[in-house]
């Protein structure tokens, strides 16, 4: 299955902690065999979520997040590859 | 050593605050007051109710609050005891806690969301209190 990195702007400057909260729960709701929302990261600097996703293809993850883009609006998607420093930890190879 | 939820507490750790560099500097721009609102379990017989005012990176007042009408703060975060408890003693983060909704908010959740290395801070200075809780 293909990653990937999607990144938003935070679109809005209010926001309550209800519609934070169900917003996250629906992408849950929505989420098909073989999509994943593996971890999400927020930087206040930038006021950007930086998504990472584990799907079939860009237009999974956009069905999934629905209603969500609206106050995450994607700035980028990109295609990546995963690297985990513990392989070059592992002296077996 | 100060016992949760006395006014004796809330004032310790507005002194510790007010002497936080790593506070000052990420709080420099806030200006919001709180209600921590900490909802009764075990020997507790009602809530309890702390005020902060947060104010570009000092606590300008920090105090229990017996009303609860007595102030209209921006913020109100309500949460059991035992959550208040790991968040004090760094088990739950505080961010965590909201975005989980173990910690409720009334308040716009975006303006905390922009702040989080000041709400850190803060969590910080709770931890350097010597602190007697409740059963």
């Amino acid at each position: 299955m293909a990653r990937f990195i999607v990144i938003h702007n935070v679109a809005v400057e209010e926001m309550s902690q209800e519609q934070l909260v169900d917003l996250a729960k629906q992408v849950m709701v929505r989420l098909k065999p073989g999509v994943e929302w593996i971890s999400s990261w927020y930087t206040s600097e930038a006021n950007k979520l930086f998504c990472d996703w584990e799907a079939p293809d860009e237009e999974a993850i956009r069905a999934a997040l629905g209603e969500a883009l609206k106050v995450y609006p994607i700035e980028a998607v990109h295609s990546v590859i995963y690297v985990n420093p513990a392989w070059y930890a592992e002296q077996s190879w | 050593m100060p016992k949760f939820l006395s006014d004796e507490w809330i004032k310790a750790l507005q002194v510790d605050i007010n002497q936080s560099e790593p506070y000052a500097r990420a709080a420099e721009r806030w200006e919001g007051d709180f209600y921590f609102i900490v909802t009764p379990e075990g020997s507790m017989t009602g809530p309890v109710i702390y005020y902060m005012d947060l104010w570009h990176g000092k606590c300008r007042q920090a105090y229990l609050v017996t009303d609860e009408s007595e102030k209209e703060p921006v913020f109100r975060m309500t949460a059991p005891l035992s959550v208040w408890r790991k968040v004090v003693t760094k088990e739950l983060d505080v961010i965590q806690g909201l975005l989980t909704r173990q910690i409720k908010l009334k308040g716009n959740m975006a303006m905390i969301m922009r702040n989080v290395k000041a709400a850190q801070e803060l969590v910080e200075c709770c931890t350097h209190i010597e602190t007697e809780f409740p059963s």
